[in-house]
């Protein structure tokens, strides 16, 4: 019988495992975990955890708390811990940092021995009476997934960085050229219209240049409570899309819009605008003049909900997870600087938020924004 | 009297424009093309492939890329020495083109007396050949 030999697996589980009763008196431990700690079951058997001779080097002290919390019923959860903690560091990390070194186990309780680290969780075990509860803690080493993401955020932001420069240099130096060498044109040229015709060139090219600046501004900017206010979602969407809608010169678009009232969030108004607009921009390039947004505003699950979704031309499959690099674009080159979305993807994350995108090639592509709703209004 | 025929493929008008007028100043004859796929069409089309004595080529464009571009113009017509005028200042790749038979690697913003003794260096160096 399977069952018969359940003692046995325990045993042999490469996992550290420990159960503790409810006067944290130690019952049991397995063999990964006297491994671990170098002690065996009978030195720690019945022996309160505290006075066990199990020794960490760092955040001992936590597990206990966390193990005395669950014991209490004061988290139903305790290897979760709440999202605000990270929000701040988050806002002050290297922008070309895409996630911190913990990787998966960023949130999850760590601690620390013999220069490994391991992860754990708790959970609760009953006997068949449902009573006698049993907090089991759940060791798994981490060390090498740390050390291999480590490996994989540098490689990242390295080729972050590369594409960043490149990408610079490149949308830098294309409307530079053509700015000196008009400029070399209209020295030479003496008919008024082709003078004309250049120099309305040259203004051209510097804007585009202020627009590239502008969007990489939006990207690398850390100002992070600059000028909150109040800013409801539904406005900054009605005005960012008229907006785009007047630079782009679109005749043949449907606008569908369903919006939810007294959508709030406390924010930069003209960031939140900023958000919209780049969406905006990119659904109306995508359809050639003609074709269908709709906009959805909404609250779901202390959440606000922003989808925008249009019948443009969409983005291949393979392309869909590059849409927020930095000078990514389909857009043939002139039409787009491949900062939109990025920029849209740091202002959305500035507020505590995520974006996604989805997209099936000649069907359209889909944006959806979430916002995490503080104190039950956004505010 | 034109010096000879020069290729430029870039994807923007206005650069091709600048190109233009820095070589026809010279008395280039100069003929364009807005991507890789045209640029191989023209070099096809007339007497292009023998008379055409330098090809100025981008590297990021649409539909067939500056690189692609460049390996089957190598490959049809390897006499035509090829010159890369791109915004990327990259030294891998710039390393790379020169391997693959590129004969010079310009980045934009590139001043005019550079491009045009680079043309004029090839021009001249593809004569030597033809006699």
């Amino acid at each position: 019988m399977l069952n018969q030999r359940a003692p046995q697996i325990l045993w042999a589980l490469p996992d550290p495992l420990m159960a503790l009763n409810s006067a944290f008196q130690v019952e049991y431990i397995n063999s990964a975990l006297e491994k671990m700690f170098g002690i065996s079951l009978s030195q720690v058997q019945g022996k309160n955890i505290q006075e066990a001779g199990l020794q960490v080097e760092s955040d001992w002290e936590d597990l206990i708390q966390k193990l005395k919390d669950f014991s209490n019923g004061n988290s139903g959860s305790p290897t979760r811990m709440s999202p605000e903690n990270n929000k701040a560091k988050e806002l002050l990390s290297d922008p070309l940092m895409p996630k911190n070194s913990f990787g998966p186990y960023q949130n999850r309780p760590k601690i620390t021995l013999n220069e490994k680290i391991y992860f754990y969780e708790i959970f609760e075990v009953l006997d068949s009476q449902k009573s006698n509860p049993l907090s089991v803690v759940l060791f798994r080493e981490i060390t090498k997934d740390i050390a291999i993401n480590d490996q994989m955020v540098q490689a990242e932001k390295m080729s972050g960085l590369g594409t960043l420069a490149a990408g610079l240099a490149h949308e830098l130096n294309n409307p530079l050229y053509t700015i000196i060498g008009f400029s070399e044109m209209i020295l030479e040229k003496k008919e008024k219209s082709e003078i004309d015709y250049i120099a309305k060139g040259i203004g051209e090219r510097a804007k585009q240049l202020a627009a590239i600046l502008e969007n990489l501004n939006s990207y690398i900017q850390s100002n992070p409570t600059d000028g909150y206010m109040t800013v409801n979602i539904n406005e900054r969407l009605d005005a960012a899309l008229e907006i785009a809608l007047l630079t782009h010169e679109s005749k043949n678009i449907t606008i569908n819009k369903n919006y939810s009232p007294l959508l709030f969030l406390k924010a930069r108004s003209d960031e939140i605008q900023q958000i919209f607009f780049n969406i905006f921009a990119n659904s109306i390039q995508a359809m050639n003049g003609s074709g269908g947004i709709e906009i959805c505003s909404t609250n779901v699950d202390k959440e606000i909900v922003v989808t925008i979704q249009d019948t443009g031309e969409g983005v291949p499959k393979e392309y869909i997870a590059k849409v927020f690099d930095p000078f990514f674009t389909t857009k043939d080159q002139g039409e787009g600087t491949g900062l939109g979305l990025t920029a849209a993807y740091q202002l959305v994350k500035k507020y505590g938020g995520r974006i996604e995108f989805n997209s099936v090639q000649g069907e359209g592509a889909t944006v959806v924004i979430y916002w995490p709703v503080v104190n039950g209004s956004g505010l | 009297m034109p010096k000879g025929k020069i290729l430029i493929i870039d994807d923007e008008s206005d650069v091709r424009d600048v190109l233009k007028f820095h070589l026809s100043e010279q008395n280039y004859q100069v003929i364009e093309a807005e991507n890789g796929q045209e640029g191989i069409g023209l070099l096809k089309s007339e007497d292009n492939l023998t008379n055409v004595g330098v090809i100025l080529c981008d590297i990021r464009m649409p539909k067939v890329n500056g690189i692609e571009c460049i390996q089957y113009i190598r490959q049809e017509a390897p006499g035509i020495p090829i010159v890369v005028v791109t915004g990327f200042p990259d030294t891998q790749m710039a390393v790379n083109l020169l391997n693959e038979g590129v004969k010079e690697y310009l980045v934009k913003p590139v001043e005019k007396e550079k491009l045009v003794a680079t043309v004029e260096r090839l021009v001249a160096a593809g004569k030597e050949i033809d006699y």
